[in-house]
């Protein structure tokens, strides 16, 4: 006669397991729920701010362009671009791309706390609108996703460029194109006045670089 | 970030020199119309650390050298046993031609064992020449050493036994041994004799010539911790910069082996980059060796390596990239290179202030430079001749900026969701399944 079988005696009171489930022995410990409690509610919050994190990216790379903005047209900084004595988060120019509706401030530098800016120059390249080869960086799926649609662009498109002292009009030289992660060339000085500008590739990848190149058409103001 | 600093100050050292060199030349020019000779220019670093912890911001760095040298000419060498215990370092400059700076081996902590342990804790020797202005630099530094030396006390207690069953014993295994040899030989060729051979036994008198052999090794069990040699040595044709970090190394019965190798050598976490600018041709290269784990047993090496970095949520701030025994190399324009590599390399949580870094075993090294050129001069007033310089960068700074993540955020924020909605549900079903009537 087993304990759980038909017409075994049980002490009176003795609660009896409900038909059609199983009992398999005592109730959990009490640290046991918890610990599965905090588990379960840790993974649902990880994968809220997981997804929440792109949109938060943008909630802050708003904030910051209006201080960015509100920056660009102080007369410290104008002082601070001719000097070329500009410090990594330091707005520096202006970009527009009409076929991508992108109108946005851009930093000085590429490093990750720049980039929370959604783009930035690359210190090593030209000020924009200098001779050489001005280099930009954008994000593509996060902080505003400013270069999200860049290989869109098409040779002719515009690119307008105003700094602190003046501005500059590109058009893009040829179709976008990929290069890797480590193909610094794309950074290296031309004869003529260019811009490039650099994003992720594919979307949400970092396993390659889009590239975009453009070649000065007009000056807006005289630097 | 050290060795970045370094070459910036050295690219800016370069620039300037051009700059003087131009200068010069420009003037050579507009007096004379004639061709411009440019000396010979390089630059070479190495850097190694044992252990490198960082925590939003705050670094730790136990067992770390530094070593470089160029044409100015500079050599400069340091080194810290533990960047907390002051005596530890050591530092060797020299700055113009024909100096040398040895620095003598300063040790935090030295505990008198002896004769059965020497223990060396925290230590470091440094030191730079400038021998007929060609530098050359050089630094060590380890957190332990510990020698075990119980081997010979044990061997002159058994010595009244061994010396009486020696005969017998190199009668009965020589015999032994010869018969097996003869059989194996066949299937397996040289392989036995070869490894009798690497200890130096006699298959005539085996245990004879293994006391020999054991009373050869200089200990029984040698135990470093955090060892780490920069190098930066410079010859009539070359320039090379060398560097190697180790987390730990056990060796058994070190110099039982022919060659003086011990018998095995289990190293934890290694790293060794090897840069080198050729001054005949103007041409540099670069190597890299990392691993997780080394066991070299009578000198055949096997190291335990993972490859390439794991870059995890690249673009955000929770970014973090794990290297097991990975390294790469980097070319640069101007032809300079630069190597780099990890024994076991954590960066977590890279965009939060920092995050926290953990380096077991970091090596880099750099050297870049071009030779002496003639360059024929342009006759004219402003004629000038300019000469690249080596502008030699660190690995981080090659790279395009990374505008996007290798995670695919959305899927992993869903699964994260759906794991936890699931396991509070399995939970809760089991209870329900648990609870009595």
């Amino acid at each position: 006669m087993t304990l759980n079988s038909p017409g075994s005696r049980s002490t009176a009171g003795e609660p009896r397991p409900a038909p059609g489930r199983r009992h398999d022995g005592p109730p959990r410990p009490a640290w046991q729920r918890r610990l599965v409690s905090v588990v379960s509610i840790g993974l649902v919050v990880a994968g809220v701010v997981v997804i929440g994190y792109p949109l938060w990216t943008n909630f802050w790379q708003n904030r910051l362009q209006d201080r960015l903005a509100h920056q660009l047209t102080s007369r410290q900084l104008a002082d601070a671009y001719r000097a070329h004595r500009l410090a990594t988060g330091d707005s520096l120019t202006r970009i527009k791309i009409p076929a991508l509706g992108v109108d946005m401030v851009v930093v000085q530098g590429t490093t990750d706390s720049a980039l929370q800016a959604g783009a930035g120059h690359y210190p090593e390249t030209p000020l924009p609108c200098e001779d050489g080869n001005v280099a930009i960086a954008g994000h593509r799926t996060t902080y505003g996703k400013p270069f999200a649609n860049l290989d869109r662009l098409k040779p002719g498109d515009t690119i307008e460029l105003d700094t602190p002292i003046g501005g500059c009009v590109y058009t893009v030289a040829k179709d976008p194109f990929v290069v890797t992660p480590t193909d610094v060339s794309v950074l290296a000085t031309t004869t003529v006045r260019s811009l490039t500008l650099t994003t992720c590739n594919p979307k949400g990848s970092a396993a390659q670089r889009l590239v975009v190149r453009a070649t000065v058409v007009k000056d807006l103001q005289p630097l | 970030m050290k060795v970045l600093r370094r070459f910036c100050s050295l690219g800016v050292l370069g620039v300037l020199t051009a700059g003087m060199l131009s200068g010069v030349a420009s003037s050579t020019l507009s007096a004379t119309p004639a061709s411009a000779n440019l000396p010979e220019v390089f630059a070479a670093t190495a850097s190694a650390q044992a252990l490198k912890l960082s925590l939003f911001g705050t670094t730790l760095t136990i067992s770390s050298t530094n070593a470089e040298g160029d044409t100015t000419p500079k050599a400069h060498a340091d080194g810290a046993g533990a960047a907390l215990i002051t005596a530890s370092s050591s530092v060797a400059d020299s700055t113009g031609a024909n100096q040398s700076v040895t620095t003598p081996k300063n040790c935090g902590i030295v505990l008198p064992l002896q004769p059965l342990a020497g223990v060396l804790l925290a230590c470091s020797q440094s030191t730079s020449v400038t021998a007929s202005a060609v530098p050359s630099a050089s630094a060590t530094s380890n957190i332990a050493d510990i020698d075990v030396n119980l081997l010979n006390p044990v061997l002159n207690l058994l010595k009244p036994i061994l010396d009486a069953l020696t005969p017998l014993a190199n009668q009965v295994l020589g015999t032994v041994l010869t018969t097996v040899n003869n059989v194996v030989q066949p299937l397996l060729g040289s392989t036995l004799t070869n490894l009798l051979g690497k200890l130096g036994i006699d298959i005539n008198k085996p245990v004879s010539s293994l006391i020999t052999a054991l009373q050869k090794a200089t200990n029984l069990i040698t135990i470093h911790v955090g060892d780490t040699t920069s190098q930066v040595a410079t010859t009539a044709g070359a320039v090379v910069a060398d560097s190697v970090a180790q987390g730990a190394k056990i060796d058994v019965l070190p110099g039982l082996l022919v060659n003086g190798d011990p018998l095995l050598s289990i190293t934890v976490g290694m790293a060794h980059t090897t840069s080198t600018y050729n001054r005949v041709s103007g041409a540099s290269a670069a190597t890299f060796d990392p691993a997780i784990l080394s066991i070299d047993l009578l000198g055949s090496v096997i190291p335990i390596k993972l490859g390439s970095p794991i870059d995890l949520l690249a673009g955000t701030p929770l970014e973090s990239v794990i290297s097991l025994g990975a390294g790469s190399t980097t070319t640069n324009a101007d032809k300079s290179v630069s190597a780099v590599a990890d024994g076991v390399g954590l960066d977590l949580l890279k965009g939060i202030n920092g995050g926290i870094s953990l380096h077991l075993a970091h090596a880099e090294s750099a050297a870049g430079g071009h030779t002496d050129t003639v360059t024929a001069a342009t006759p004219t007033t402003t004629g000038s001749t300019t000469t690249s310089l080596p502008v030699v960068t660190s690995v981080e700074a090659v790279r395009l900026a990374t505008t996007g993540t290798s995670a695919p955020v959305l899927p992993v924020g869903f699964v994260l969701v759906l794991a936890g909605y699931l396991t509070r549900r399995t939970f809760r079903s089991r209870r329900a399944a648990r609870a009595p009537r």
